[in-house]
């Protein structure tokens, strides 16, 4: 998958660079110490100097059950060669997090046309995509389910309808 | 377009004579049978988290006055303004307001006594025209106010031709007792009433031991005393009798009093002196300095700090002065400042108000199409007798953690109680977001840094984008921000959206490791501090700063008197009624190895044959599956909230994190209290001790009590001591739920204008 053109993010991050270039003392960044922001038992560790270049796998609208399957499936293919980060549009994490997998998050379909009063979701889960792109990196983009565009496509037309 | 007769305008926060007058003329408007409206605004005085002052919150609650959104048409025959610091910058987001006269209120002196500006009268003026489009009709409360008025006024503005007097109603203000005649000046109870600032009190302390004398008999009494006055005053006089701001009924406390005496910095220019008209009506003699004259006149005695107890003295040996003295004060209050003065003070204007809103377009007016609404449904008179339908809008739950679900439940518990004008949207990092998600939340999964391993500077860049994406199309009124650690990433990205009024909800008791984030205090609009039951115990950075900001009581997800009856509970639960219960909830653990532990109290626990050990689970799996228990007796559950359940437990053995140590002692549940004392954490272990010492609970340290953990489970489980426990734990539930006031807190700041800063930015 081709990655955006760049021209919103590199205004909006030039934008809020400027904003802050001479904040005098930014709120501090986090510590390791922060009460029940715990490290869970999965998460990874920091990213070693040298990082193996980052996969992206999306599991859009991919059914729970069939998560585990997957998850192993492209760890026992990947895992030794890259750094590994999913796209889910479920809040189960637990097969992701039993792997020390990194998590990103799209709500899923259902929600958006049942919350679409509050906001054009799939409008900010596109820019969100791009910024994801932008934080990870990817070498490659693998998509189990819908890839991101189609997944989008749907949102928009199942908000449509509902709308309708 | 929603139409009112008043719409009063005014910061609710306002602590002192400016709130109280503000509800008496509420109330005097509804007694009127007015419709009345309520544009709060968050003006440039107050920093500090402050809620509604109490009676204007009555005065919505009662339906009196209700609130406006602010960018909700209104139409409203008059606008008053009160205050005119709230006029310091333009109103963000500009009212939709056609307004048919506009008076601003000066409560306060242009300048002080000293000659320092108060408040720029222009800025006032042109902020007054650019927020309404009409004239400003500048209304001062008392010939002080008046006189500091610039010869000519603002272009723009005129001078209302009589003050604006803080009116009062004397039935809220019993007499006191007549006074003894015989009682001379031997026995003397001398009062004063005011917020606590050291500007209303004498500049030196011979002053101030003169203007309140204790000689042999006498007693002085301050109501609004704090720890400034012993700053200004180091050397105090011992006998003053020092009382609290707000903490003692200012009623009760006016009618325990012989005279009253206010005496201020000669730096201070006193506009009115509520406080002071308060004591009259009370029928309480009081003794002023002369510059007080020209608003209470004859009332009132008047000397220098020097001559009071002279005075005093003089009014208490004769015989009958005293009396007449009160007769007067009362009198006078009552011709001079009565609350049905409203009437005649407020119906002309509404008239003519009236009248310009069902006339032609008046030239001024900023709106150029046609009046919706017909003369005949302007403002009439009549009550509203229903609360008006407020337009939705967002309000944004923004959280931290990891695994836990600590910050989301505090947060869920605010949302429940919201309105349904308010529509909650959640943001968290915890993993269990499909605990916000199945309560029926919209919900957005936003994964912290650790997750990833992402480099701190470089995730706190992409969540500031993020957030800032979620936060334009969202547009929330409020963001409510549950975490210890304030992230760079989303406080960048409230402060560049700017529309939101941002409120940090910060739990105390935090170790001295947090201490860099006390100062993100600062870019937060409120700090809330939840209660903390173990306060006493609290010696973590944020008590340094407990003063700015609001502490309510503690905050539970469901009251105790939520939760389901102990037969249901069990029934739900699939437990026997005989059965001895006890629920187990140690948290994860990760941080903070318990296993050794736990199997000593699973076991002691266990070796009773009566018993049943509930092995309350997190609601969300967040690692590998854990194994399920080897022991019929012992039963591991995924229950939340587990506190909806909890009447079904005899006993519990739990983490004293906040939730569940807060739920187990104002639930009465018998507690062995195991806390997590890994640095990262909060100050649990003095919760758990707090616990054990005021008799609530048990306390067993890992590293400490592993040996003796088989007995604290023995004493855990003797009937005897669960009932001194929970007897013990209910002397500290009173019933009030912080989640409550917090909520209320939220339903005022999202309607509410912003006027604490410039709206220009600066780049």
């Amino acid at each position: 998958m081709a990655l955006p053109a760049p021209s919103v993010l590199t205004f909006m991050r030039a934008f809020l660079k400027r904003l802050f270039s001479d904040r005098p003392v930014a709120a501090p960044d986090p510590s390791p110490a922060d009460p029940e922001d715990i490290a869970p038992p999965t998460a990874t560790p920091p990213v070693p100097t040298a990082t193996p270049p980052v996969l992206l796998v999306t599991l859009l609208e991919v059914d729970p059950a069939e998560h585990v399957e997957i998850v192993e499936k492209v760890f026992d293919t990947f895992n030794a060669s890259h750094k590994l980060v999913f796209l889910v549009s479920t809040d189960v994490f637990g097969p992701f997090l039993a792997r020390q997998a990194a998590l990103e998050y799209f709500a899923p379909v259902e929600d958006q046309v049942r919350f679409r009063h509050l906001m054009d979701w799939p409008d900010y889960l596109a820019e969100k995509w791009t910024l994801l792109l932008l934080k990870w990196k990817p070498v490659s983009v693998v998509a189990y389910g819908m890839n991101v565009d189609r997944f989008l496509e749907a949102a928009r037309a199942a908000r449509g309808a509902s709308a309708a | 377009m929603r139409t009112v007769d008043l719409l009063f305008v005014t910061d609710p926060r306002f602590e002192g004579g400016v709130s109280t007058a503000v509800a008496v003329e509420m109330r005097a408007a509804a007694r009127l049978g007015l419709r009345c409206g309520l544009l709060m605004v968050k003006g440039p005085v107050i920093r500090r988290t402050l809620a509604s002052h109490p009676e204007i919150a009555a005065a919505v609650d009662e339906g009196l006055v209700q609130r406006v959104d602010p960018e909700e048409a209104v139409e409203a025959a008059v606008v008053l303004v009160h205050h005119p610091s709230i006029l310091t910058h333009a109103f963000v987001p500009r009212p939709k307001v056609r307004a048919g006269r506009l008076v601003v209120v000066l409560h306060h002196p242009r300048r002080d006594a000293a000659g320092r500006l108060q408040y720029d009268l222009d800025a006032v003026v042109a902020n007054g025209r650019m927020a309404f489009g009409r004239t400003v009709e500048i209304a001062p409360v008392s010939s002080v106010v008046r006189q500091g008025l610039p010869a000519r006024p603002p272009a723009g503005s005129v001078v209302m031709p009589a003050d604006w007097l803080n009116l009062i109603e004397l039935e809220a203000w019993p007499r006191r007792p007549p006074r003894d005649p015989q009682a001379g000046a031997d026995r003397v109870i001398i009062g004063r009433h005011a917020r606590p600032d050291p500007k209303k009190w004498p500049d030196t302390i011979e002053d101030a031991r003169a203007a309140y004398p204790t000689p042999p008999g006498w007693t002085v009494r301050v109501l609004g005393a704090g720890d400034f006055l012993f700053d200004l005053y180091p050397e105090r006089p011992p006998d003053w009798d020092l009382v609290a701001f707000n903490s003692e009924p200012v009623a009760d406390f006016l009618a325990g009093l012989d005279v009253w005496v206010y005496f201020h910095s000669d730096a201070w220019s006193e506009a009115f002196g509520r406080t002071t008209l308060e004591a009259m009506a009370t029928g309480v003699p009081v003794i002023l300095p002369p510059h007080f004259r020209p608003l209470f006149g004859d009332a009132a005695l008047y000397c220098v700090p020097a001559d009071v107890e002279a005075t005093v003295r003089a009014l208490l040996a004769t015989p009958g002065a005293w009396q007449s003295r009160s007769d007067a004060v009362r009198a006078f209050v009552e011709e001079t400042f009565g609350a049905d003065r409203f009437a005649r003070r407020v119906e002309p204007i509404l008239a003519d108000g009236r009248s310009r809103l069902a006339s032609a377009q008046s030239p001024e007016g900023r709106w150029s199409g046609s009046l919706r609404s017909s003369p005949s449904s302007l403002p009439t008179g009549s009550p509203l007798t229903s609360p008006p339908v407020l337009p939705e809008r967002p309000v944004l739950f923004l959280s931290s953690n990891g695994i836990g679900v600590g910050h989301l439940v505090q947060q869920m518990a605010i949302a429940d109680r919201l309105s349904p004008q308010l529509r909650p949207v959640f943001a968290t990092m915890s993993y269990a977001a499909s605990v916000v998600r199945q309560a029926g939340y919209p919900t957005e999964f936003l994964p912290h840094h650790r997750n990833g391993g992402l480099p701190v500077p470089l995730w706190n860049d992409h969540m500031a984008e993020v957030v800032l994406e979620l936060l334009i199309r969202l547009r929330p009124r409020v963001v409510l921000y549950d975490a210890t650690a304030a992230f760079g990433g989303i406080l960048r990205a409230l402060e560049v959206y700017r529309d939101a009024f941002t409120i940090w909800v910060r739990r105390p008791m935090w170790q001295e490791s947090h201490r860099p984030f006390l100062d993100a205090a600062r870019r937060f609009d409120a700090v809330i501090e939840p209660g903390e039951l173990a306060a006493a115990f609290d010696l973590g950075p944020t008590t340094d700063e407990s003063d700015l900001v609001m502490k309510v009581p503690p905050v539970l997800h469901l009251s105790p008197a939520d939760r389901l009856p102990r037969a249901a509970a069990r029934r739900d639960l699939g437990l026997p009624d005989d059965a001895t219960v006890v629920a187990l909830q140690l948290g994860g653990g990760n941080n903070y190895p318990l296993a050794a532990l736990r199997t000593v109290l699973v076991e002691a626990v266990l070796s009773r044959p009566d018993t049943i050990l509930l092995d309350i689970r997190s609601p969300v799996q967040v690692g590998p599956e854990e194994p399920g228990p080897d022991h019929p007796r012992h039963r591991a559950v995924r229950l939340f909230p587990a506190f909806r359940h909890s009447a079904a437990f005899d006993a519990a053995i739990l983490a004293a994190g906040y939730n569940a140590f807060h739920e187990a002692i104002l639930g009465a549940i018998p507690t062995l209290f195991v806390p997590n004392e890994a640095p990262e954490m909060d100050l649990q272990v003095n919760r758990a001790i707090w616990a054990e010492l005021s008799g609530c609970g048990l306390v067993c340290r890992r590293d400490l009590h592993t040996p003796v953990a088989r007995d604290l489970v023995g004493t855990l489980l003797d009937p005897a001591e669960r009932a001194r426990m929970a007897e013990a734990c209910r002397s500290h539930s009173d019933g009030a739920n912080g989640a409550d006031q917090i909520a209320r807190f939220v339903e005022d700041a999202a309607r509410t204008v912003r006027a604490d800063r410039s709206p220009a930015i600066r780049i």
